[in-house]
């Protein structure tokens, strides 16, 4: 008889996965669950990453430069869990501030 | 002190001339091996928009030079940009920076860093354990060669 499936290897209905975050050549495995709200995971791995300003700043991308989570250009929050981002298990994404820019003015 | 290399300095130089025209500023990323800590080997232009008194890079362009890093074991080791007169490290460099890091070097280039002694005027700026951005001299930090 084939062995029952646990949750946690049922890729559907996983408690928890890890992801990888890099930032600046640095990465991080992140360890999420799917009904955890990307603010939670947002604030975890800038704490990994020992970035000191900023943090509400900054954001979570996908490869395809789709943002997860953080505040938006036009400065609304994303209100969403792991599952509603569809963010994958072993799925690499990027941790950058949002909006990057300088100058006199 | 981290070491810049004449190629990745004249590469700059040539993108701050290059694409500002003496009238629009400009950013560049020094960048180096992750397992060389202390050396700068190349400068890496982004796609930004820019005017006469600020600069944006592009978040896309941004999102992929991450991944381009991190494929590479490249890393960023200071941000230079160009202003328009005296270098200083403007509210908006301090919000706007690429790394939130302590110890994260912004050289800031003055007019438009047309003259090739403009590190003579330069602004330099390191992100201390709070956050804030504090003047550091040039040569406690970087050298060339």
């Amino acid at each position: 008889m084939e062995p029952e499936k646990s949750m946690t290897e049922n890729h559907g209905t996983r408690e928890h996965f890890e992801v990888v975050v890099t930032f600046n050549a640095s990465e991080e495995e992140l360890g999420v669950r799917p009904a955890e709200q990307v603010s939670k995971m947002l604030e975890a791995v800038i704490a990994k990453f020992h970035l000191t300003s900023q943090p509400h700043q900054m954001g979570l991308f996908t490869s395809s430069n789709i943002q997860v989570a953080g505040r938006l250009p036009n400065g609304q929050d994303l209100h969403q869990t792991v599952e509603e981002a569809k963010i994958e298990p072993e799925q690499v994404l990027v941790l950058r501030q949002v909006v990057v820019s300088g100058g006199r003015q | 002190v981290i070491t810049v290399s004449a190629d990745a300095w004249s590469s700059a130089l040539t993108s701050f001339r290059s694409c500002g025209h003496g009238r629009l500023e400009c950013v560049v990323y020094l960048v180096g091996p992750v397992d060389s800590p202390e050396t700068i080997t190349n400068a890496v232009h982004p796609v930004h928009a820019s005017s006469a008194r600020h600069y944006e890079v592009d978040g896309a362009w941004l999102t992929q030079f991450w991944l381009d890093l991190r494929a590479d074991r490249t890393t960023v080791k200071t941000q230079v940009h160009t202003h328009g007169g005296r270098a200083s490290h403007s509210k908006r460099d301090d919000d706007g920076a690429l790394v939130y890091r302590p110890g994260f070097l912004s050289l800031v280039l003055p007019g438009f860093g047309l003259d090739d002694n403009c590190l003579d005027g330069a602004f330099l700026a390191e992100l201390d354990d709070e956050g804030i951005w504090q003047e550091v001299a040039l040569t406690e930090r970087l050298q060339w060669t």
